[in-house]
C-alpha cells in the first residue's frame, strides 16, 4: 500500500467533492443509470438525449406578447426609432429564463424534433423605409423545423466547445390553417450549423460562462438565397455578417452561454429592398455551465486510495478465521470489527492481517496471535462492506471474510454532524481510515445533495406538469370536439354522397329502360365504383367525375341513335343509288363522296346525307310549303329531291368527273326521274303517319349538334387543310384548359411565327381567334325577321373582322398560314357583316319611294356567290376567296328603269351598310353588284350581254350560292345552308329559287364573243391595276370558269359531256390548292384559248 | 376552400420580378432555368400591370414594396423546384395540344402548375391549380370517340423501332387504299419492297402530317429513339417478319397479313389521339407514360418499357371504349388506386411477361385455358381475335 502526503491528499478530496457536485449538477435530470463520464469530457449527443428527457418533455409555446426585448437585432431597432411597429417586432424573442420556449421532444419516430417559435418577417432596409413590416409569428401545431442530428461537446480539460447542428425545414400545407394572410411560412430546406474551439471561461463578476473565439460555418440550403446567418447566445450576436453565398462563415464567436441559441437567417431582396427573415431559437436545457459553488475550478489531483487486491479464499488453507461487526448501527456511531484465528499447524508464523472498507484498504497489520480488531470511526450512513484478508505470506494460503453494517442515516447533509471536515483535515494524522472516511462522507453528501435536488426539482417539475397536463387535457378536449364535429359533418357528407351514387344509379337504370344501347353504362358504372368508394368512404371528385363521363357517354349513344336514323334514311337513297348504278353500269362516285369515303373508311356516310340530300330536301320542302304545297305534297317533294338529288349528283357530274364519263341522254334521266318518284310514292306511304318526320329528324338532331361538340367528330367534313392534301376535319380537342394555352410543336406554332413575320398584329388576331376556340356556327340562322334583324357579332366576331380589314391577311392565306378554322371562322363573320348589311339594305329601301312604291318592292332578291360566302364549304379555305352578291330586280323588263335603280339603290345601301359595320369592302372583298342582265341594249362591262351566258352565270351563282329574298314579313331569308348542294337544272324547273328557270334560245352565236369580250375586260383591268403580266395559271383560275358557261350555253340538254380540260379549268378555279404546269398547262391553256378565240398571250405571258 | 389563383400572362420582366418575390432562381430541373434576369428583377413591379393586379401580392406597401401570397409561392415552388412534371398532349389530324403542368411533389398527391413559354413573344402563361383529375378528364373527353363496345382488341409488344417500321406499314396500307380508291382500282396488292416503304416513309416524315401513324409516333414518344436508317429497314422488316406479321415470299417483297391489314383499315387515320407522361425531374425515364391513338376501328393504349437489350418497347395493346374510359378515368384518382391495377394493365402484364420469351423465339408453357392459333400455333390470350404472333384472324371457335 503506497502512503500519500497530506497535501496531496487534500487536493484529492477538495478535486473529488467538486467533481462530484459538478457532475451531479451537469448530469441530466431523471437520470437513469448513469455511468460516470469521461474525466473531464462530456458528450452529449441526439441518442443521449432521447434517452434522459423522455419524462420530462414538454411543448410549450412563446407567449409572444409577454416576451421582453431582446438586443440582438439592434439595428433594426435604432433604424426604425420609435416607430410603434418597431417595439413589436423583437417581441417574439422570448428572453426570459423561466419561459421554456423550445424543448425537446420525440417525434414520432423517436427522432429529436424542435418545436420551437419560427418567425418570419420582413423589413424594409433602405430607401428610408418604414421599418420592419408584416411580421408574423407562427404558432405551428405540427413540426415545421426538425432537427436531424445535434451534437455539442464540451472539452473541460481543454474548457472549449464545439457542435455540429443540422436543421431541415419541412413544409407541411396542411399545418398551415392558421395562416392569416399574408403570414410566411415557407421553410423548406436544410441548414447544417457547425461551431468549434469555442473557449469557455468563466467570468466571476456575472457568474457566467462567455464564449471566445472559435469558428464556424453554416451550410445554409434552406429555401431562398439567404446572406446572413447570426449565432446568437444570451442576446449576444455570436456571429458576423457572413456572404452572399450558402455557405456562411461565422467568425471569432464570442458572447454568453445561455440556455438557448438563437438562429437568425436573413434574406436580403436588394430589388425591393426588403429582407425577409427567420429567428429561430433553440434551447440547449441538457448543458447547465452556471456555477452555484461560487467556485472556480481547480485542477486538483483525485484521491489515490488504494483499491483492495481481490484474493479468493484458500478452502485448504491450514488455518481458519472468523470475524464478526455490529451489523447495525446508529449515524454517529463507530463500526468496530474483531477477528479471531484458529491455527492448525505449528508451523504457521505471523500471518498478514488487512482490513478493508468498501473496497479500499483501510488498515494493514502483522499478527503472530489468534486475534486482530478493527475500528473506523465515523461511518457515513448507509451499508458498508468490511472485508478482512488473512494472508500467510510463506505459503500464499489465504482466509476471507467481509460483513456487512448498516449505519443510520441523516435526512439531509445539514443535520449530519460535521465530523468529516475535521478528519479531512487531520487525515495525515489519521491515517488511511480517515482518509477513507472522509471520501465516503464526501460521496454520501454529494449523493445526498444530488437527490435533493432532484427531490426539489422533481416537486418543480412535477408541478409544471401537472399544469401542462392539465392544459394539454384542455387543448385534447378542445381538439376532440372539433374531430368530433368534423366527423359528424363528414358523416352527414357521406351519407349524402351515398343518397347521390343511389340517385345516379337509379336515374341511369331508368334511362337505359329507354334506351337499350346504353345498358353497358351501368355495368361501366358499378365496375367503377370501386374506385370512387374506397376504404369505406365515397370520393366526392371521383365521382362527380364518374357521373360526367357517363354523361357524356350517355349523349354520345344519342348521337349513335340519330345517326341510325340518318343511315336508315341513307340506306333507302343508297338503295336507289345501287338501281342508278345497275342502270349506267357505273360504279363512279363523285369526287367528294371518293374523297369523304377514302379517309374515313365509309364514316363518311354520316355527314353525307344530311349535308348532302337530306339538307336540300328539307330546304326544297320548306320552298315547296311556300309555293302552297302543304303536307302529303310536301313530304313527296322532300322524298323527290332527295332522291334526284343524288341521282343528279352523278349525271351532271359535279366536281372532277370520272375518268370515262358515261353519256346520258334525256330519255335515261326521264327513266330514272319516273322510277325515282315510284320511289317517292312509296316513301310517301311510308311517311303518312309523321309527315313531318323529316324535318322533326333534322331539328331533333340539329339541337344535338348544337350542344353536343363531338359531333363533328363523328361527322368528318372532307376539305383541304393546311397540312399536306386532304385531311379530314375533325373537331379539335375538346378539352381546352381555360385561359391561354399553347398550341404549339406542329406546324401551329410555326405558322403562327411566320405570319408574324408578315404582320404580328396579325398573328397576335389569329392566335386570339384560335383562343376564342374559332368556332364556327354550322347551324346558323337564316332567317332574319323584324324581331331579329341582325346576326349578333361575338368577340371572335369582332376579331375576325380585323383579319378581314388586314389587307396581310389575304396574303397569309395564300401562304397557307392560316389555320382552315380561323379561315371558316373569318368567313362566316364575314358573311354575318355582309348579310346584316343585305338585310339593312332591303330596311332601307322600304323608306325609299320610287314611282309611287316602295324601291325595294322591285327587287326579286340577292343572289350571293362567291366561295367564300360558304365558310363551311371545303373549297372556301386554303386561298382567299370572296364574297359576291349580286341583286336583281324582278322584271327584267324594268332592266334601265325602275328596277335598275332599285338595284342600284340597293347596292349604294349595302356598300354604306358595311362601312357602317367596319368593314372595308376592298380589303375584305365584298362586292354587291347591281344585278346581271342579258340585254344587248345596255351594255355592262361587268356581265355577260347574251342571253345563254347570263343564264349560266346566274346558274352558278344560283347553285354555288345563296341566295337573299325578302320575307312577307319584312325580314330575309339566306336560303342556303352553307354546304348545301347545288341545285340542279331539273330541280330548278319544280322547286328552284322561287321560280322556273327562264327559257331562252339555246344557241346563240354571240356567246363566244361575249365571254370574250368580259375576258378582255377583266384581264386589261387587272393589268392595269397591277401594272404587270399575269401568267396563264392566273387567268384560268380567274377566267377559266367562262369556257364551261359558253359550253353549257351551246350544249346544254344535248347530251354531250363536257370537254376534259374543262374539269381542270374548273378545278383550277375552285381548288387553290390545285396546280398546273408543263405540258399540261401547256395544253389546257391550248384548249382554253382556242376555244374561246382568245389570244395566246392573253395577259402578256401565254 | 382557397380559391384559385389567378392565371398569369406575363411578359419575361414580370416573370424575373416574380421569381425574385418567390425567393430566388429556378432549381436546375425548373422550367424557368435561363428566365431570371437580375436587371428585370431589379425593375419596380409596373403599376397597374399584370403582377400589380393580380393576386398573386398579397399586398403593397408605401414604398411599392410587394410580396406574394402563400399560394403564388407554393405556385412558385412547383415551377422553381419541380419534383413531378407532366406532359398532356391531345391532338386530332389537324392539330396538337401540348400542355406542360409542374409540381413540388408528386401527381396525385398536389395541385399542378401549367406553364406555357411563348418566348417568341415574350410571354409566359403560368396557371396553378389543376388537379389530376382534370387532367383525366381531358383526355377522357378528348378519346371518347372511338368504338365503344366493339372493335380490334389484341395485345402485342414490339421495340421501339419495329414498331416505328410497323406504322410504316401500317400507313403503306392506308396509302394504297387511297390510291387504289381515287384510280378506281379494286385489285390492291399490299406487298411492298423495301425500299417503296422507306420512301414512303420519308415522303410521310416530311409533310409532318398527323395522320400518319409513323409521323405521329416521334410526338407520342418524345423520350424514346426512333431513328431507323433505310439500310436497316430490311433487317427491321425481317424481324417483324419473323414474329409473323409481316410475309415475305421472295428475296425484296413483303406481304402484310390480314391482321395487319385490318389494324390498319381500323387505325389509320386516326381520328384521335393523346399522351400523358408523368416524370420524376430527377430520373429521366422514370415515371408514368402512356400514349392513346383511337381510330374507327380500335382504341389503341401504347406503353414504353424498358427492354434487357438497352432498346426500349412499345406495348400496343387495343381495348373498347369501355375499358379505355376506365383506365383513363383511373389516372385521375388518388395514389392509392394504381393504375396498375386496372384491367387493362392487368391484361397488359401477361403479355409482358411473353415479350422476353418472344424474343427469344421461345413460345410460353400454356396454361389449361391456353388457346392456340389456328395458323402457327402461337399461345393466345383468350378473347383476342388475331395471333399476336403470326397475326392470323381466329375465328369465333377456334384456337
Amino acid at each position: 500500500m503506497k502512503k500519500r502526503g497530506l497535501g496531496v491528499l487534500r487536493c484529492c478530496a477538495v478535486s473529488a467533492i467538486l467533481f462530484t457536485l459538478i457532475w451531479g449538477i451537469i448530469q441530466p435530470v431523471s437520470a437513469g443509470p448513469v455511468e460516470r463520464p469521461e474525466q473531464g469530457r462530456i458528450v452529449v449527443d441526439v441518442p443521449d438525449v432521447t434517452q434522459y428527457y423522455h419524462q420530462d418533455a414538454k411543448k410549450e409555446w412563446s407567449d409572444n406578447n409577454q416576451s421582453t426585448v431582446v438586443d440582438y437585432a439592434p439595428d433594426i431597432e435604432q433604424e426604425n426609432g420609435s416607430q410603434n411597429t418597431v417595439a413589436a417586432v423583437p417581441a417574439y424573442i422570448a428572453n426570459d429564463q423561466s419561459d421554456d420556449i423550445i424543448v425537446l421532444d420525440y417525434g414520432p419516430d423517436d427522432g429529436v424534433i424542435l418545436y420551437g417559435s419560427l418567425t418570419w418577417y420582413n423589413f424594409s432596409d433602405g430607401g428610408g423605409g418604414d421599418g420592419v413590416r408584416y411580421p408574423h409569428d407562427l404558432r405551428l401545431q405540427h413540426p415545421e423545423i426538425e432537427i436531424e442530428t445535434l451534437l455539442l461537446e464540451i472539452d473541460f480539460n481543454q474548457m472549449s466547445m464545439s457542435g455540429t447542428m443540422k436543421i431541415s425545414g419541412v413544409d407541411d400545407g396542411s399545418s398551415h390553417s392558421n395562416l392569416s394572410e399574408g403570414e410566411h411560412y415557407y421553410a423548406a430546406g436544410t441548414a447544417v450549423i457547425s461551431f468549434q474551439d469555442v473557449s469557455l471561461v468563466w467570468e466571476d463578476e456575472y457568474e457566467r460562462w462567455r464564449l471566445e473565439g472559435g469558428s464556424g460555418e453554416a451550410q445554409i440550403a434552406l429555401e431562398g438565397s439567404y446572406y446572413r446567418i447570426s449565432l446568437v447566445s444570451g442576446g449576444t450576436d455570436l456571429s458576423d455578417e457572413g456572404s452572399t453565398s450558402g455557405s456562411v462563415p461565422l467568425r471569432n464567436i464570442s458572447g454568453i452561454l445561455d440556455d438557448k441559441l438563437i438562429l437568425e437567417i436573413d434574406h436580403h431582396c436588394p430589388a425591393v429592398e426588403e429582407s425577409l427573415g427567420a429567428i429561430l431559437e433553440i434551447h440547449t436545457p441538457q448543458i447547465n455551465l452556471s456555477n452555484p459553488q461560487g467556485e472556480q475550478p481547480q485542477q486538483e489531483e483525485q484521491p489515490q486510495l488504494e483499491e483492495a487486491p481481490d484474493l479468493s479464499d484458500s478452502l485448504n488453507a491450514p488455518f481458519s478465521i472468523s470475524a464478526g461487526c455490529d451489523a447495525s448501527l446508529a449515524s454517529g456511531q463507530d463500526i468496530d470489527c474483531s477477528l479471531n484465528i484458529q491455527r492448525n499447524s505449528e508451523d504457521i508464523g505471523p500471518l498478514t492481517v488487512v482490513w478493508i472498507m468498501d473496497g479500499y484498504v483501510a488498515s494493514e497489520e502483522q499478527v503472530l496471535g489468534d486475534y486482530s480488531s478493527f475500528h473506523f470511526p465515523n461511518p457515513p450512513p448507509g451499508t458498508h462492506t468490511v472485508q478482512v484478508q488473512v494472508v500467510d505470506n510463506t505459503t500464499g494460503n489465504v482466509r476471507v471474510a467481509a460483513m456487512d453494517v448498516e449505519v443510520g442515516g441523516f435526512a439531509s447533509p445539514d443535520e449530519a454532524p460535521d465530523r468529516i471536515p475535521a478528519g479531512a483535515q487531520t487525515a495525515s494524522a489519521m491515517g488511511t481510515t480517515a482518509l477513507i472516511g472522509a471520501w465516503l462522507w464526501a460521496e454520501w453528501m454529494a449523493a445526498k445533495a444530488n437527490s435533493l435536488t432532484d427531490e426539489r426539482r422533481d416537486a418543480k417539475e412535477a408541478k409544471e406538469r401537472q399544469a401542462w397536463y392539465e392544459n394539454q387535457m384542455a387543448r385534447n378536449d378542445e381538439v376532440r370536439a372539433r374531430q368530433q364535429a368534423r366527423q359528424r359533418e363528414e358523416e352527414a357528407n357521406q351519407n349524402a354522397l351515398e343518397g347521390e351514387w343511389k340517385r345516379y344509379r337509379g336515374g341511369l337504370l331508368e334511362t337505359v329502360k329507354k334506351h337499350e344501347k346504353s345498358k353497358h353504362l351501368v355495368d361501366l358504372l358499378d365496375d367503377l365504383q370501386e374506385v370512387v368508394y374506397r376504404d369505406g368512404k365515397w370520393d366526392a371528385d371521383g365521382l362527380q367525375r364518374l357521373e360526367r363521363m357517363i354523361n357524356s357517354r350517355l349523349v354520345l349513344d344519342r348521337e349513335d341513335e340519330a345517326r341510325a336514323e340518318w343511315e336508315r334514311v341513307w340506306d333507302f337513297n343508297k338503295r336507289q343509288e345501287a338501281e342508278v348504278n345497275s342502270i349506267l353500269r357505273s360504279h363512279k362516285m363523285s369526287a367528294l363522296e371518293v374523297g369523304a369515303d377514302l379517309l374515313t373508311l365509309g364514316a363518311s356516310n354520316l355527314i353525307f346525307m344530311p349535308t348532302k340530300a337530306f339538307i336540300s330536301a328539307i330546304y326544297a320542302r320548306r320552298r315547296a310549303m311556300m309555293l302552297g304545297k302543304t303536307g302529303t305534297d310536301a313530304a313527296g317533294s322532300v322524298i323527290k329531291e332527295a332522291g334526284l338529288s343524288l341521282l343528279l349528283d352523278y349525271i351532271s357530274g359535279k366536281g372532277p368527273r370520272p375518268a370515262t364519263p358515261k353519256v346520258i341522254g334525256k330519255a335515261t334521266i326521264k327513266y330514272l326521274e319516273k322510277r325515282i318518284n315510284v320511289r317517292a310514292e312509296r316513301g310517301i306511304a311510308a311517311l303518312q303517319d309523321d309527315p313531318e318526320m323529316p324535318v322533326h329528324l333534322w331539328q331533333g338532331t340539329g339541337e344535338k349538334l348544337g350542344v353536343v361538340p363531338k359531333l363533328a367528330a363523328k361527322l368528318p367534313v372532307v376539305k383541304s387543310s393546311w397540312g399536306n392534301g386532304a385531311q379530314t376535319n375533325l373537331a379539335s380537342p375538346v378539352y381546352r384548359p381555360p385561359g391561354n394555352n399553347a398550341l404549339m410543336r406542329v406546324g401551329m406554332e410555326n405558322g403562327l411565327d411566320r405570319i408574324s413575320q408578315i404582320d404580328t398584329g396579325l398573328a397576335d388576331n389569329v392566335r386570339r381567334i384560335l383562343d376564342e376556340g374559332a368556332q364556327v356556327d354550322p347551324h346558323i340562322n337564316n332567317v332574319l325577321s323584324p324581331g331579329n334583324p341582325s346576326y349578333t357579332l361575338t368577340p371572335q366576331d369582332e376579331i375576325a373582322r380585323n383579319l378581314i380589314n388586314n389587307a396581310s391577311y389575304k396574303e397569309a392565306v395564300q401562304d397557307g398560314l392560316v389555320p382552315n378554322r380561323v379561315q371558316q371562322a373569318v368567313y362566316q363573320t364575314r358573311d354575318k357583316v355582309a348579310r346584316n348589311a343585305a338585310a339593312e339594305a332591303f330596311r332601307a329601301l322600304d323608306n325609299i319611294d320610287l314611282n309611287g312604291q316602295s324601291a325595294s318592292s322591285y327587287l326579286k332578291n340577292v343572289t350571293v356567290t362567291g366561295t367564300g360566302a360558304r365558310p363551311l364549304n371545303p373549297q372556301a379555305v386554303g386561298g382567299y376567296a370572296d364574297w359576291d352578291a349580286t341583286v336583281i330586280a324582278q322584271d327584267s323588263n324594268l332592266v334601265g328603269s325602275a328596277g335598275r335603280q332599285a338595284e342600284e339603290l340597293f347596292k349604294a345601301h349595302f356598300d354604306d351598310a358595311l362601312r357602317q359595320a367596319g368593314v372595308n369592302a376592298d380589303t375584305a372583298e365584298v362586292s354587291m353588284f347591281s344585278g346581271v342582265h342579258a340585254s344587248p341594249d345596255v351594255p355592262v362591262s361587268v356581265g355577260y350581254n347574251s342571253e345563254g351566258l347570263a343564264h349560266w352565270h346566274k346558274m352558278d351563282m344560283a347553285c354555288e350560292g345563296q341566295s337573299a329574298v325578302r320575307l312577307e314579313d319584312g325580314g330575309v331569308m339566306f336560303n342556303a345552308h352553307p354546304d348545301a348542294a347545288p341545285m340542279q337544272e331539273t330541280l330548278m324547273k319544280e322547286f328552284g329559287q322561287m321560280e322556273a328557270a327562264p327559257r331562252f334560245q339555246t344557241v346563240s352565236g354571240d356567246v363566244t364573243a361575249d365571254a370574250r369580250r368580259l375576258v378582255h375586260c377583266h384581264v386589261n383591268a387587272q393589268i392595269s391595276e397591277t401594272g404587270g403580266p399575269i401568267d396563264p395559271l392566273a387567268v384560268l383560275r380567274q377566267e377559266g370558269k367562262h369556257a364551261p358557261r359558253v359550253w353549257k350555253a351551246s350544249n346544254a340538254g344535248s347530251g354531250a359531256d363536257m370537254p376534259g380540260w374543262m374539269d381542270d379549268v374548273m378545278r383550277l378555279k375552285n381548288d387553290p390548292n390545285y396546280y398546273l404546269s408543263g405540258d399540261k398547262l401547256e395544253e389546257v391553256w391550248k384548249n382554253y384559248t382556242e376555244y374561246m378565240g382568245l389570244p395566246p398571250n392573253l395577259g402578256g405571258e401565254g | 376552400m382557397k380559391a384559385a389563383l389567378q392565371p398569369l400572362n406575363i411578359n419575361g420582366q414580370e416573370l424575373s420580378q416574380l421569381l425574385l418575390l418567390a425567393g430566388g432562381k429556378p432549381g436546375a430541373v425548373s422550367p424557368l432555368q435561363g428566365l431570371f434576369s437580375e436587371d428585370d428583377a431589379a425593375m419596380r413591379i409596373q403599376p397597374g400591370g399584370v403582377l400589380e393586379k393580380s393576386d398573386w401580392l398579397d399586398g403593397q406597401g408605401q414604398q411599392g414594396i410587394s410580396s406574394l401570397s402563400v399560394q403564388a409561392r407554393l405556385a412558385m415552388r412547383a415551377l422553381q423546384h419541380p419534383k413531378t412534371s407532366v406532359q398532356l398532349v391531345l391532338g386530332d389530324l389537324q392539330e396538337i395540344l401540348v400542355t406542360e403542368m409542374y409540381s413540388a411533389g408528386g401527381f396525385q398527391d398536389d395541385e399542378l402548375v401549367i406553364f406555357t413559354e411563348r418566348k417568341a413573344e415574350n410571354r409566359y402563361v403560368i396557371r396553378p391549380g389543376v388537379s389530376p383529375g382534370q387532367v383525366s378528364d381531358a383526355l377522357l373527353e378528348h378519346l371518347m370517340i372511338g368504338p365503344r363496345l366493339d372493335g380490334l382488341e389484341f395485345a402485342l409488344p414490339l421495340p421501339s423501332k419495329a414498331a416505328l417500321v410497323f406504322c410504316c406499314v401500317l400507313d403503306w396500307i392506308h396509302t394504297l387504299r387511297l390510291l387504289s380508291k381515287l384510280q378506281n382500282d379494286r385489285q390492291i396488292s399490299f406487298a411492298f419492297t423495301p425500299q417503296a416503304l422507306w420512301q414512303r416513309a420519308m415522303e410521310i416524315q416530311m409533310g409532318d402530317d398527323l395522320m400518319w401513324l409513323s409521323a405521329l409516333l416521334p410526338y407520342l414518344f418524345p423520350n424514346l429513339e426512333f431513328t431507323v436508317s433505310e439500310e436497316k429497314i430490311s433487317g427491321l422488316l425481317d424481324e417483324l417478319a419473323g414474329m409473323g406479321y409481316l410475309d415475305k415470299r421472295n428475296d425484296d417483297l413483303y406481304y402484310p397479313n390480314d391482321f395487319v391489314i385490318s389494324l390498319a383499315d381500323a387505325l389509320v387515320p386516326m381520328l384521335s389521339f393523346g399522351s400523358c407522361a408523368i416524370r420524376q425531374m430527377e430520373e429521366e425515364l422514370t415515371g408514368f407514360h402512356l400514349a392513346f391513338v383511337v381510330g374507327v376501328g380500335t382504341n389503341l393504349v401504347l406503353e414504353a418499357a424498358p427492354g434487357t437489350d438497352g432498346q426500349h418497347w412499345l406495348q400496343l395493346t387495343a381495348v373498347n371504349g369501355i375499358e379505355l374510359s376506365k383506365l383513363l378515368f383511373r389516372i385521375g384518382l388518388p395514389e392509392d388506386s394504381e393504375i396498375e391495377e386496372t384491367p387493362i394493365q392487368e391484361e397488359m402484364a401477361p403479355v409482358k411477361e411473353e415479350m422476353a420469351p418472344a424474343r427469344e423465339e421461345k413460345t410460353p408453357v400454356s396454361a389449361e385455358k391456353q388457346r392456340f392459333c389456328t395458323k402457327c400455333g402461337a399461345a393466345m390470350r383468350p378473347g383476342v381475335k388475331f395471333c399476336t404472333k403470326c397475326g392470323h384472324q381466329q375465328s369465333e371457335r377456334g384456337g
